[in-house]
């Protein structure tokens, strides 16, 4: 017989330590550097056991997700604010976004240089088209989730995954072009 | 042109998120406009690209390793056992693994050398940390999560006033007051009977914007700091009345202000 922490600790190892590679992966591209990222998904775990006892729904990662966003934003609460807007075409001036090259066995050179050049691009958007994508496309979360998740209604987040999808599309387009004259 | 209003259907339409109706007459429109075809062929192309490998990244080992002793193993930490205040204890244990492993090491060390005594002294920070404002902060933004889950919000749903504060009256022996603060920007969703460290309290449910605002009020006025903020969740404490009155919610401090302010201020305190 497992006393009712242990049956509680399973549960938690059961549903929501898998989920530790996608609340890190998002912690990642919205802090844009390892260590703070690692604090975030460390410090949204240890929130999540806390709260898990009261959590019955079966959307964990919604719920999930939405620890992790409060984790980030109180660790620094200018996460979310909207960037002030730059004009078209001029280069934002971004800090290195990743601390180490992405080496996967199974990825091919050109397949991993791919993915190093658009992990950027997504980097540079604004946070909030920036984490509505990530939701959507990382995490398949609803609309509707989405909408819970980062607290808008959820025209804004149709809006904001339009603004995502066609700003993350012209970088990509541009990227290719360069890569083309080179 | 009427095709800008339909992008972000197209976007819907390629994320699945259009029921059978919408997604026939988007699909409809996109068999006759170019652009919105396009728009289509791009948003599919990109959430192709976006699930390349070397997207998702995979978190550190150590953290992976970190997070798991956090968890109960399967035998329990002594601390976790302490008949006391459930989850704001047992949490602790984890934590303190994991935050203060220093700590550990001490209480091992205390525990060779003193044995009992540095028992009782444990017991004596966790007996001491239970009932301050901190717990019951704690206890409040547990009552505050649990609400945001599906069907965990009111009991009784209801945007009048005259609804929600009868149905107090049948529950408790408290009735809270039931203003109705629609013109001051928080709207009222309904009401539930919570408990907070054992202890049963009236939940009155306001909405601003998206966001909940729970006010958990219950007898007694206990002395708390009138300002808290908790895990990214802010918490406001008033008594009024022989009530105490704790306001919880992930709104802006001031705008969880305004709400005492204006919770204060409306005539339903009377009635």
């Amino acid at each position: 017989m497992l006393e009712p922490d242990q049956r509680e600790a399973e549960r938690f190892r059961t549903l929501v330590v898998p989920l530790l590679d996608d609340v890190y992966t998002f912690a990642r591209y919205l802090t844009r550097d390892a260590a703070e990222a690692e604090d975030a998904a460390q410090e949204t775990f240890l929130r999540a056991l806390r709260y898990f006892s009261g959590f019955s729904g079966d959307q964990i990662k919604p719920w999930l997700f939405t620890i992790l966003r409060n984790v980030l934003r109180s660790r620094d609460p200018r996460r979310f604010e909207p960037l002030p807007q730059t004009k078209s075409g001029e280069a934002l001036s971004v800090e290195p976004l990743w601390g180490e090259p992405v080496a996967s066995p199974e990825t091919n050179a050109t397949q991993s240089d791919a993915a190093l050049h658009l992990r950027e691009l997504i980097g540079r958007l604004p946070a909030a088209y920036r984490e509505t994508l990530l939701l959507k496309e990382f995490n398949d979360l609803s609309y509707r989730e989405i909408a819970e998740v980062t607290g808008v209604p959820i025209g804004t987040v149709m809006s904001r995954l339009a603004r995502a999808r066609e700003e993350l599309q012209a970088a990509w387009f541009e990227l290719e072009k360069k890569a083309k004259i080179s | 042109m009427t095709c800008d209003d339909k992008k972000s259907l197209v976007h819907a339409l390629a994320d699945g998120e259009l029921d059978v109706i919408h997604a026939r007459e988007i699909e409809a429109h996109i068999a006759t406009c170019a652009d919105c075809a396009a728009t289509y062929a791009e948003v599919v192309a990109l959430k192709q690209r976006l699930a390349m490998p070397g997207l998702r990244l995979q978190a550190p080992a150590h953290l992976a390793q970190r997070i798991a002793l956090a968890l109960p193993a399967a035998a329990p930490a002594p601390v976790a056992k302490l008949p006391v205040a459930g989850s704001v204890v047992t949490a602790l244990a984890p934590l303190r693994e994991l935050r203060n492993a220093w700590a550990l090491r001490l209480q091992g060390a205390l525990a060779g050398a003193g044995g009992a005594l540095a028992v009782a002294a444990c017991l004596a920070f966790f007996v001491m940390r239970v009932g301050t404002s901190e717990d019951i902060a704690a206890s409040l933004v547990d009552g505050h999560l649990r609400s945001l889950q599906a069907s965990h919000l009111f009991d009784v749903q209801s945007t009048d006033q005259h609804t929600v504060k009868p149905w107090f009256a049948g529950k408790l022996a408290v009735t809270p007051p039931v203003p109705d603060l629609a013109l001051k920007g928080f709207t009222l969703v309904g009401g539930r009977i919570d408990y907070v460290r054992g202890r049963a309290a009236a939940v009155v449910v306001y909405r601003r914007r998206t966001h909940v605002i729970n006010l958990f009020v219950w007898p007694g006025t206990e002395a708390a700091p009138e300002m808290t903020e908790l895990s990214g969740y802010f918490l406001r404490h008033w008594t009024q009345d022989g009530l105490t009155f704790w306001a919880v919610s992930d709104i802006a401090e001031p705008e969880l202000a305004e709400f005492e302010a204006a919770y204060r201020a409306a005539p339903g305190h009377e009635g």
